[in-house]
């Protein structure tokens, strides 16, 4: 369930007496972060929205509330149909002194699952989501309320195991009460890295996630999360990331239904401040039938090049062309090319380097 | 069951990290971000210590990301070392936090932030802002070309040792006295190579021989007694424009600078230009003790750069 209020009137007073909050002793951190994109038709019968918009300004709070804990409020206000509304994407507790080895979230947060789906949106490097996060995990990514535990295993390489489990009344990035389910969402992740020649390293993940709604429909989801870098003085030489993901979803009454979706992103520096990358999505109905119960092919397919200039790591201006077809059997092909824009920057606390 | 579950998992992970954490053959284990304190730290403490280094030192220290592997060996770590003065700022908050060691964080006994026992340079005195550029608040970072600065670290890492292992607190302030007297005479026998250079510039120092592409031969000038130009950069962390590279490039002919120092992680491409515009030489040096180059500890390091900005001074060939 998401707290959410029209009320920019929050956004602006949090915001106006950061300055003064940020040097009371506290410790507390803010920074925000504006994430601008728009899409464009490149012909007559192409679909986009056709408009540059704000997508989140968002808002992050973090600091230490005492000795043993830390709290995490990231909230966004968002344009959805013509209004700028405002919600909390993320409100935590989280420790990493309480157990060793172990960190623990308490609250609402993006699930700790995949690539895209533990990064804001303005952090991704390139601009619109994947069809198979889209059809997966939102636009912009899956969030609830619940406990997330993590562990960093003893071993002599890097295995990281978590586990979760939220509410699950709604999924993904809903705006509605949503229902008690019969089975809460429930997930897990297990995490590799390993350095590679040539200073640069990978990180795997493994994961799984489980929900049965009050229907009864249960949805299953698992699958494989990769990025790779290598890294030369302060420039990102080379970025691999992609993720595929299966969906399995079993209706109370139904057929099963399974989906297949893969995205890759290969990405390198031209210079220290352009990159250049190629975003390749695919995405497929494993089970599609036709009316005689015959196996219908599908799959939606998209190439994005896409240009990035970073000023400095404080903002982002990016530029992409976005071809794609849906193809299945009997139908002729859906072509679509659009021109992508978008435009973000932070300001505030210095953000953090993830890997 | 899941209470159970719970109790378990938890008595897990407190085992598991307590055995992990145990002192390794009786050593502490250190780990450090660049690898000038881990050198320190082993130097300290000696047979009782086995310290390592997070970064390679190839890395450009500002912009390292929180790689898995590092938030591993802090989970391990008895004490961590950083640099501080916010150097660190976009990687070692997340890996500490990851980690899941207590001990290690702001506040815990382990935790280490050497730059606080530093005499810092360059500290702004009127508001900073990131139109700057990459302006450090609470002063230049760079201090540990400087063995003197370096020393004054070592005092911090010594202070976190007793902390962690205090039944030997005496064997680390004899360590932290032979670190001393060793950088001392270091610096002395570093002095002496050095000593064209400030021939060159003049007894008033009045006539600066050098320019650096980043200030991060800052506290090295500063101990030795080089006076500099000034910066390639315009402002730091941000990449010259074409205008300020042409600029700074006749300047630096005119006003009689015979050699530019760069950093192995500055922007090839633009040090090349200034090279090609100002026609003076540019050597290409380490700023960091590297793992798997020639430079392995730190008087390697220092006798070094202090060869090659004289070797570039009296028209030698400098490295590219």
């Amino acid at each position: 369930m998401m707290t959410r209020a029209r009320a920019a009137g929050v956004f602006s007073a949090i915001f106006l007496s950061s300055s003064a909050l940020s040097d009371d002793g506290s410790g507390l951190k803010i920074s925000a972060a504006v994430d601008s994109a728009g899409a464009f038709r490149l012909g007559k019968d192409d679909r986009a929205t056709d408009r540059f918009d704000i997508r989140e300004a968002e808002l992050i709070l973090v600091a230490p509330v005492d000795q043993t804990f830390d709290g995490v409020l990231s909230a966004a206000a968002h344009r959805e149909a013509g209004v700028s509304v405002f919600e909390v994407h993320e409100a935590y507790l989280g420790s990493s002194k309480l157990i060793p080895r172990s960190q623990i979230r308490l609250g609402q947060f993006f699930l700790g699952v995949g690539r895209l789906n533990r990064f804001h949106r303005h952090e991704w490097p390139f601009i619109f989501a994947p069809k198979v996060q889209q059809e997966f995990f939102g636009a912009e990514g899956a969030l609830d309320s619940g406990l997330e535990y993590s562990f960093l295993t003893p071993l002599p390489f890097f295995l990281e195991v978590s586990a979760g489990v939220t509410n699950g009344w709604t999924y993904g990035h809903a705006h509605d009460e949503g229902e008690k389910p019969r089975k809460p969402t429930h997930y897990g992740r297990a995490v590799t890295y390993a350095s590679l020649p040539g200073s640069g390293g990978a990180q795997l993940g493994m994961n799984y996630m489980s929900r049965i709604a009050a229907s009864g429909d249960r949805m299953t989801l698992g699958g494989l999360d990769l990025a790779a870098k290598w890294r030369h003085g302060g420039v990102l030489d080379l970025l691999l990331q992609g993720e595929v993901w299966q969906r399995t979803k079993t209706p109370r009454n139904g057929a099963v239904e399974r989906s297949l979706g893969a995205y890759f992103f290969p990405q390198s520096a031209l210079t220290s401040q352009f990159q250049f990358g190629i975003l390749l999505d695919y995405y497929t109905v494993l089970t599609l039938k036709d009316l005689a119960g015959a196996k219908v092919s599908n799959s939606e397919q998209h190439v994005v090049p896409t240009l990035t200039y970073r000023a400095s790591e404080f903002s982002t201006l990016r530029l992409a062309y976005d071809s794609s077809v849906a193809k299945q059997t009997a139908q002729a092909d859906m072509k679509n090319q659009i021109a992508e824009v978008q435009a973000t920057f932070m300001i505030g606390a210095h953000p953090a380097h993830d890997f | 069951m899941t209470s159970k579950f719970s109790m378990y998992l938890i008595a897990f992970a407190t085992l598991a990290g307590s055995a992990a954490t145990a002192f390794a053959d009786g050593k502490v284990q250190v780990v450090t971000t660049i690898p000038e304190l881990a050198w320190a730290a082993a130097e300290i403490g000696g047979s009782r210590v086995e310290a390592r280094a997070l970064l390679a030192g190839t890395e450009n220290p500002h912009f390292v990301d929180a790689v898995p592997e590092f938030t591993r060996l802090v989970a391990e770590a008895q004490v961590v070392c950083l640099v501080g003065l916010d150097l660190e700022v976009g990687y070692m908050p997340p890996v500490l936090a990851r980690s899941g060691n207590a001990d290690v964080q702001p506040g815990g006994k382990g935790y280490c932030e050497v730059g606080k026992g530093v005499e810092v340079l360059e500290k702004p005195t009127g508001p900073v802002d990131r139109s700057m550029g990459d302006v450090h608040p609470a002063g230049n970072p760079h201090f540990w070309l400087s063995p003197k600065a370096l020393a004054a670290a070592g005092r911090e890492i010594a202070a976190a040792l007793e902390r962690v292992d205090a039944n030997h607190a005496s064997h680390y302030r004899l360590g932290l006295e032979t670190f001393a007297r060793r950088l001392d005479k270091l610096s002395t026998e570093v002095a002496i190579t050095l000593a064209p250079v400030l021939a060159a510039q003049g007894a008033a120092g009045d006539r600066p021989v050098v320019v650096e592409y980043h200030k991060e031969f800052a506290y090295f000038f500063a101990q030795y007694g080089i006076r500099s130009a000034g910066s390639i950069e315009e402002k730091p962390g941000v990449p010259p424009s074409a205008g300020r590279l042409v600029e700074v490039s006749l300047a630096a002919k005119s006003g009689g600078v015979r050699v530019a120092l760069a950093a192995e992680d500055n922007p090839v491409k633009t040090v090349a230009k200034f090279r090609e515009i100002s026609g003076l030489p540019v050597i290409v040096v380490p700023t960091m003790i590297q793992a798997s180059g020639k430079l392995k500890t730190y008087p390697e390091l220092q006798a070094h750069i202090a060869a090659e900005i004289v070797r570039a001074l009296g028209g030698g060939q400098a490295l590219q």
